[in-house]
């Protein structure tokens, strides 16, 4: 969406009610633009100003979503082509690719690669979502069948014309499934059948071609379309068209190519094949295939996907907890400040700065700095207490001496009641944490290596 | 409470506050919750924590409390009343507030007060008088006040007690000045920011620390003047400017309607005291925000900053020997720097290449320079022997530090504000900056270092209090009022806490001029 605020403030009613829960319709603007509300939260709109905002918060890459519909993975629907313009919301799928060789059994393989390939990183659980099966007989049907009794897992279906209506008789219409004919001649066809459609854009295709045939298959009543590139590319034009489909969707110029794209690329080994994925991914594809669950392949392409989807409007929080800076002893000081990244930044460059090696406390306020958290009430005693407690910091001192930013002096009595800590009242600025703690009468002062 | 011997007194005002006399005056006066600034850590080495014992000057925390002594906290700090005639005339509509004849117009600051006396029918000021807002020693910022008050009803109370008695006083003055008497005044007009209007009111602004966008209008509008315990005036009528959220307040409100921002053309106002308030307007359409700048521009968080008053350097230049000549305020001795002075003082060693885009300090190896462990490399300004306390006057890399942080709060303020209505800089045409330090910069000084931009379409306009303006302007014209309840209802509060485009404007803007050098462009 390229409205600004000014120009959504113009369409709306300009009451400031209230009713949409946000104070004032300028706020109500700024936050339909953050994604923080929708048009509809607004009771006062007019039809006009609903066509006109409706129309021009449609996604600029249209989605298709996989899977059953209970539970259905999103690809596409991005609206900006750089994460910190506002953030990415679908991000890349990875399927895994089935052989045909080994049957339901091997299905079973499957779904425990699936539950083994999982991995567990910074709290959040990442894992491949779905499998592409390529139909060439009738145990592949078998696994189809498998799957979308047992787990109904997101599937993308290979295969000719009348495999894919095989597989789709078999698969419930609430099952969303990609399917991509073989033949670029079934396409209109396979559109018939009412599930999401993969069009294969082949290398030497022209954008013009390619737009014909989305067109064509939306006649024959494909809804959800989905571009794939794959084998037949040189990997440099592979990954420059990627980007270039992502740039022509977000900038608007073009109504029929914005569609997500699956990229698949047979490698020769695990690790080709994730590089080149991570490749890909890194150019704005919106899935891509691993032909094996191997381990040591698929967990850096995860956690490559899960870097580049965290939404950068949530506060960078630090894990509460203790931070050992320089070679911290005994009798070094522990110093308290609060998880908000900019703050932890600030106090242990500084602290650094001072090569008094300490203890850094960091207690979790939901990621505010010192002052904003005690304003609002999030850094109070028991959150301290509750720190000390759990931390292990009793274990690594053998004082009870807690450094406390001076912003906070006001709460050191109930502090000191709270945790039994003796509070010491720090700077109020970090930058005179140096000074602090060279005058800081700690016993002994380990130094910075 | 029986007062036991070992007790001495500190006065603010008429305010008499007894403490034990134990430890220097500086601790007995913490042990009581009364602020006074040191941010050298009484080590008596900044000289701020002055105060008046037995006539004398005297650094708190070198001195030791004795029983049975007074000591006087905020002396005769008295600045001149804000020119604010030149925009009077905006609002000489007929419309007066109750139909009053002479009024008083009162801006709330959080660390000073001034009040001027109005020929309401003239539309015309005949005199005022400032002076301290003596809350200031139970905590030089706004949200220590509100979280004192919370804790104890007591200190509610003392806060309340302070500001009322701080107005009245200075009120006094402002009609002695004007040759008035109390039954003089008809009307009465105040501009605050939120917390303080609290405080006018006694009521509590607990609310506002947890939810800074509730609904504040109840805040602003009519009242008496008694219900605002000022005294002396009776049921006068009193007009409160409404304010916007619980961070940006009436005092804002009256800024952007008394200066007409944005009507025109697309504006910023920024609004620099103790608080930095922002506010964007295009085509009616208001955002404001506060963003926590900080007093290192009113003397604060510096070692040798102090405010802008006698004695202050207002203004300096370094040669290319890096030889300083500098004017003080009142061309008395120097006894420290002011805002104004600290903004040239570092765009200078910034231009001479003496400090870096991080702040810090490359020393030429002359005696102008001294290295502390404590406050890193320092370039003095005056030595000792040429001070008007017999202490040098330096800025240290510690304080860089600081006044990086400062500056790069209100630019981040700025940048978020303007990108969040969805202009460009460049759009910008016109840039108010009122306020303490505000209306007095020096324009190229702080665009060197990146407090405000070059705005290559735009003007820079610098009204002096604009917070007064509109007090005054709030008396004379019924339509400033009506657009002033109008504005305070329909201006977004950005709650900066939230949002993530700030806190990545800050980092940017923690250079100087900035980590793009092109920002402004």
């Amino acid at each position: 969406m390229a409205l600004t605020a000014l120009e959504i403030y113009k369409h709306l009613p300009q009451k400031n009610c209230g009713e949409c829960a946000v104070a004032t319709c300028l706020g109500f603007a700024m936050k339909l633009i953050a994604g923080e509300a929708e048009l509809a939260d607004c009771p006062y709109l007019t039809e006009e100003a609903l066509a006109f905002l409706g129309a021009s918060t449609t996604l600029p890459l249209r989605k298709v979503e996989l899977g059953y519909e209970e539970n259905p993975i999103t690809l596409g629907g991005e609206e900006v082509l750089f994460r910190h313009d506002k953030r990415f919301h679908s991000p890349t799928a990875i399927l895994l690719r089935l052989s045909s060789s080994s049957g339901t059994r091997g299905a079973k393989e499957a779904l425990g690669a699936l539950q083994n390939a999982v991995v567990e990183r910074a709290g959040e659980v990442l894992a491949p979502q779905g499998f592409l099966v390529e139909i060439e007989g009738k145990q592949d049907l078998d696994i189809i069948e498998f799957l979308v009794s047992k787990n109904r897992p997101p599937l993308a279906v290979v295969g000719g014309s009348d495999e894919l209506k095989k597989a789709s008789e078999i698969i419930p219409e609430e099952h969303r499934t990609l399917l991509a004919p073989t033949n670029p001649r079934d396409l209109t066809s396979v559109a018939r059948l009412g599930q999401p459609l993969l069009i294969p854009f082949r290398w030497g295709q022209s954008l013009k071609q390619v737009a014909q045939e989305i067109e064509i298959t939306e006649e024959a009543g494909a809804k959800d379309i989905m571009l794939s590139l794959g084998g037949d590319w040189q990997l440099g034009s592979a990954l420059r068209m990627l980007a270039h489909l992502r740039r022509l969707a977000i900038e608007g110029k073009e109504q029929t190519l914005n569609r997500p794209t699956l990229y698949y690329f047979p490698g020769e080994s695990p690790a080709e094949q994730s590089i080149k994925n991570a490749l890909a991914v890194c150019r704005y594809a919106n899935a891509v295939v691993m032909d094996s669950p191997n381990g040591s392949a698929l967990s850096p392409l995860m956690v490559l996907r899960s870097e580049l989807y965290a939404d950068p409007q949530k506060p960078i929080q630090i894990p509460p907890g203790v931070y050992p800076l320089g070679a911290p002893g005994k009798d070094s000081p522990v110093i308290l400040t609060t998880n908000f990244s900019l703050t932890y930044f600030l106090v242990s460059g500084d602290i650094e700065a001072s090569s008094v090696s300490s203890h850094l406390l960091i207690v979790d306020v939901e990621g505010q700095s010192v002052l904003t958290a005690y304003a609002s009430g999030k850094l109070t005693p028991s959150r301290v207490r509750k720190l000390l407690e759990s931390c292990g910091i009793e274990e690594k001192v053998n004082h009870h001496r807690l450094i406390i930013p001076g912003l906070v002096s006001k709460i050191s009595g109930e502090l000191a009641e709270e945790c039994g800590w003796e509070i010491v009242v720090g700077p109020k600025d970090s930058s005179r944490l140096p000074a602090f703690l060279h005058s800081y009468s700690s016993p002994k002062e380990a130094h910075l290596g | 409470m029986a007062e036991s011997k070992n007790t001495f007194h500190f006065l603010v005002g008429e305010e008499r506050i007894s403490a034990e006399a134990q430890g220097t005056i500086l601790d007995a006066a913490r042990s009581k919750g009364i602020f006074i600034e040191a941010p050298c850590g009484g080590e008596g080495t900044c000289g701020k924590c002055r105060v008046e014992v037995d006539g004398k000057l005297k650094f708190a925390c070198q001195e030791k409390a004795l029983a049975g002594q007074e000591v006087v906290l905020i002396g005769g700090l008295e600045g001149e009343l804000s020119q604010v005639d030149d925009y009077l005339s905006n609002w000489r509509d007929g419309g007066i507030f109750c139909g009053a004849e002479r009024a008083l117009a009162i801006d709330v600051g959080t660390s000073n007060i001034e009040i001027a006396v109005l020929d309401a029918v003239q539309g015309m000021v005949l005199g005022g008088a400032t002076g301290p807002n003596r809350q200031r020693i139970l905590g030089a910022d706004v949200l220590t006040r509100i979280i004192s008050a919370e804790r104890e009803p007591e200190v509610h109370h003392r806060l309340v007690r302070l500001l009322r008695d701080s107005i009245n006083h200075i009120a006094q003055r402002a009609l002695q000045d004007a040759g008035l008497r109390t039954q003089d005044i008809g009307a009465i007009a105040l501009s605050a920011n939120t917390i303080l209007a609290h405080f006018l009111l006694n009521q509590p602004p607990t609310r506002i620390r947890y939810q800074p966008d509730d609904d504040y209008s109840a805040v602003g509008g009519e009242f008496r003047s008694d219900e605002m315990g000022i005294l002396g005036f009776g049921d006068t009528p009193t007009y409160l400017l409404p304010p916007i959220s619980g961070y940006v307040g009436g005092d804002i409100v009256a800024g952007l309607v008394a200066l007409r921002v944005g009507e025109s053309e697309s504006a910023v106002l920024i609004d620099g005291g103790t608080n930095g308030e922002v506010s964007a307007v295009v085509d009616g359409a208001v955002v404001a925000l506060a963003t926590s700048a900080g007093p290192a521009f009113e003397g604060g968080e510096t070692a040798c900053g102090i405010p802008a008053r006698k004695g202050a350097i207002s203004s300096i230049s370094l040669k290319d020997d890096l030889k300083p000549s500098y004017q003080t305020i009142g061309s008395a001795k120097p006894e420290g720097i002011c805002g104004s002075g600290l903004i040239q003082l570092l765009a200078c060693l910034l231009e001479l290449g003496v400090i870096e885009q991080d702040g810090g300090m490359r020393p030429d190896g002359s005696s102008r320079f001294r290295k502390t462990a404590s406050e890193g490399t320092a370039f003095i300004v005056v030595k000792s022997q040429e001070s008007g306390s017999g202490l040098p006057i330096y800025l240290s890399e510690v304080d860089i530090k600081n006044i990086i942080r400062t500056k790069a709060a209100i630019q981040a303020g700025l940048l978020t504000a303007v990108e969040r209505i969805g202009l460009s800089l460049a759009e910008v045409r016109k840039l108010y900056l009122s306020g303490n330090f505000g209306s007095r910069i020096d324009l190229e000084s702080a665009k060197g270092i990146g407090l405000i931009p070059r705005l290559p379409a735009g003007e820079v306009v610098q009204p002096k209090n604009s917070s007064l303006l509109g007090a005054c302007s709030a008396i004379l014209s019924e339509n400033f009022r009506r657009k002033a309840l109008e504005l305070s209802r329909s201006a977004a509060f950005i709650d900066l806490s939230e949002d993530q485009r700030f806190i990545e404007h800050f980092t940017a803007s923690s250079f100087l001029p900035h980590t793009d050098l092109n920002w402004d462009l």
